[in-house]
């Protein structure tokens, strides 16, 4: 497979052409509690204009780029370039116009509320 | 749990993926995580640059206080040590946790005698970039001849 049928094709195109040297998965930690789900993942290198959030069909995507300051003579390389990429279909118990999310220090916090009817109730029961 | 199901059913099939792709020689690998050594590399993952008049370091460091970060130079042998804090709440209900926490050291021999008074330190998007000018013996000088 050659290099220009890995770059991402979108409308914002992410790669701009750019060699990307390595796709990796981000490590993700997804927790939940009563009111939502929280995704956190690394995206070290990436700024905000490089990544791309979306949710397509209950389908949550994350496509970040890291660009790698260049080469050259003398130059000792453990990390390239790298694209991350990684998908998660979404329960549809959550309210995908609340998502919120957060990019600090190339750590990804998605937070994903949930719906009012997916979320634990506590009923009064009242005594006679 | 419902919920727990489908993120394992991801899983699953983020296996698959890998596994496909890995088969076929693609350069598809899931991050190496944290505190790992596999493959005789340490954490952070680092790129050294040397340049004329100084050498430049650039490490991953995702979601590090770099107060806490510490940065020594002795001698030709870079240091980096911290620790990263486990993030989210404990009582939560986990689904994966796959982002590692713990404290990391990695020492870097450097290529050329450096300026340690001079050595400045930058982290910007998870990235930390430690600048070390040379030593004015480690540069290269230029000789002027004297014609007569």
């Amino acid at each position: 497979m050659s290099d220009k049928d890995l770059n991402i094709q979108k409308e914002n195109e992410l790669t701009e052409g750019r060699r990307v040297d390595s796709w990796l998965s981000p490590a993700v930690d997804i927790f939940e509690n009563e009111e939502k789900l929280t995704l956190v993942a690394d995206l070290p290198g990436v700024a905000k204009e490089r990544l791309n959030l979306g949710i397509d069909q209950g389908i949550l995507t994350i496509e970040a780029l890291a660009p790698a300051s260049g080469g050259g003579a003398g130059s000792y390389r453990e990390f390239g370039t790298t694209g991350y990429h990684r998908r998660f279909q979404l329960p549809d118990t959550l309210d995908f116009d609340q998502v919120g999310a957060d990019l600090k220090d190339g750590v990804l916090t998605v937070t994903l509320p949930k719906t009012a009817a997916a979320r634990p109730r506590r009923i009064e029961v009242t005594v006679h | 749990m419902a919920m727990l199901n489908l993120f394992q059913e991801m899983e699953n099939m983020q296996r698959e993926m890998d596994d496909l792709f890995r088969g076929i020689g693609f350069g598809r690998v899931p991050e190496a995580s944290f505190a790992t050594t596999a493959g005789g590399r340490g954490y952070p993952s680092v790129n050294l640059r040397e340049e004329e008049d100084h050498l430049s370091v650039d490490a991953r460091l995702p979601g590090i206080d770099p107060q806490a970060l510490e940065i020594t130079v002795m001698g030709n042998t870079l240091t980096l040590a911290g620790e990263r804090h486990r993030a989210g709440e404990e009582n939560a209900t986990w689904h994966r946790r796959e982002r590692g926490a713990g404290r990391f050291l990695r020492a870097i021999d450097l290529p050329a005698v450096v300026d340690v008074e001079a050595v400045g330190a930058d982290y910007q998007d998870g990235i930390l970039t430690v600048t070390l000018p040379k030593a004015a013996s480690a540069r290269p000088k230029r000789i002027a001849i004297k014609a007569h």
